[in-house]
């Protein structure tokens, strides 16, 4: 990399180590200003993919393996169950599938996702409380029960105590304290991705938080 | 943008550093400052928020959630069936259409001249009625008692609301529609509890 703006010939020889350390320098900067551009064009490229037929398939198996994970543990923490999340995951991949022609673009491909993820997660939520029998409050308790001796689940005492607490909390105030406090999503992002303001979403974290500690000191003070 | 005086004299050694303006090299997106305010004050709100849950705040973030082994490694195959698995279905029945299109039009023909005949024949008005009547019956049969029925059946009632919700689906134009995501601002305030209300009214 040179320096032709900024370089006048013939007013002083830039030393072959000014150079270089002016390069590292650039180079260091760019790399960092760079990356957000990156993940644009790389998502860019990968929705104008999806727009075609001949590569839809290969591009719809990359977005796959890119979102996979963070949609996986974000409908897990609502479901808590494997067998429940992998079901609602494999529906929301095949839902994004049948629509991603539709897909305009007009919010990111992740804001998307995970609004097709959450909306999968609260209507398996609500259909479950409605089948069962034995009311929400049962159903609750089965997710406290799960968190506690539940297949696929590690974590200390007060990790689980933790999750059982989370697991008390109102399905949309589990959801927002979730996308707030694991997946560390802006408000804005949040906002975009759920509908609602950043004021409401505040006030839902703000009641979550105090609600679980709550639930995590009950006992402590006897 | 020009050095000061002061900085000129503290260059006079370095002339070619002194040629240059000291504009800044660096380009930011747009709105990044804008977006980075906004970002540290949601920081500082939740800051704030857990300073008065210390409990909550000394805890480690993690997750306790496991997967079985090779779950990440064989859902996108998983995925790649079923959407294979739904194309070939799909073709089937377009195959299936038009094969049969043509003799489909001849029993319609008939079915319709079948109702006719039944319409225009007033003895079987009273049946029909009891059959409407029935069907009126089931519209109201409360959520439960329909569970009941449905497993009597044999009938899966969450395989049955999926396949409903398959339809809806269908229905989608662009964006994702969240009609049954009730996110509105009253909703979430009405999850919070009275004491949550209480909390509200003393900070306020």
């Amino acid at each position: 990399m040179t320096l032709p703006i900024y370089f006048t010939p013939g007013s002083q020889e830039i030393t072959s180590e000014v150079q270089l350390s002016i390069d590292r320098t650039l180079n260091f900067f760019s790399s960092i200003q760079s990356k957000s551009q990156m993940a644009v064009i790389q998502e860019n490229e990968l929705l104008l993919q999806l727009k075609q037929e001949g590569t839809r398939r290969q591009a719809f198996d990359r977005l796959i393996r890119e979102y996979q994970q963070m949609l996986y543990f974000h409908i897990r923490r609502m479901v808590i169950d494997h067998d429940d999340a992998d079901d609602v995951l494999q529906n929301t991949l095949l839902k994004a599938w049948r629509n991603i022609e539709k897909f305009r673009g007009d919010s990111a491909l992740k804001t998307w996702l995970y609004r097709i993820a959450t909306n999968e997660a609260l209507t398996f939520l609500n259909k479950k409380k409605k089948v069962s029998k034995t009311g929400v409050e049962n159903i609750e308790n089965d997710m406290r029960h799960s968190m506690s001796g539940g297949k696929y689940i590690s974590g200390d005492e007060i990790q689980l105590k933790l999750q059982a607490a989370i697991a008390t909390l109102p399905d949309r105030q589990r959801l927002v304290f979730n996308m707030r406090y694991y997946d560390e999503m802006k408000y804005d992002e949040i906002s975009k991705s759920l509908d609602v303001s950043v004021g409401a979403l505040k006030a839902s974290f703000h009641h979550a938080v105090k609600k679980i500690e709550k639930k995590l000191t009950e006992g402590l003070d006897k | 943008m020009s050095h000061t005086d002061d900085l000129r004299e503290e260059l006079e050694d370095a002339p070619f550093l002194k040629s240059l303006p000291n504009h800044p090299a660096f380009k930011v997106p747009e709105g990044y400052f804008e977006k980075m305010n906004a970002e540290m004050q949601d920081k500082l709100d939740d800051e704030e928020v857990l300073s008065t849950t210390p409990v909550l705040q000394a805890m480690e973030r993690v997750n306790v959630f496991d997967v079985p082994q090779g779950y990440f490694e064989e859902l996108p195959e998983t995925i790649s069936k079923k959407i294979s698995e739904e194309k070939s279905t799909s073709a089937k029945i377009v195959n299936f259409d038009r094969r049969i299109a043509k003799p489909l039009m001849w029993v319609a023909a008939a079915a319709l001249a079948l109702l006719a005949a039944i319409y225009l024949r007033p003895q079987y008005a009273d049946t029909q009625a009891e059959n409407d009547y029935d069907l009126f019956a089931y519209d109201h049969m409360h959520d439960e008692a329909m569970y009941e029925v449905m497993e009597d059946a044999g009938i899966d009632s969450y395989d049955l609301m999926a396949a409903l919700e398959e339809d809806e689906m269908t229905s989608l134009e662009g964006e994702m529609e969240t009609d049954d995501m009730d996110f509105s601002d009253e909703t979430l305030l009405d999850e919070l509890d009275v004491a949550d209300l209480e909390d509200m009214m003393l900070e306020l």
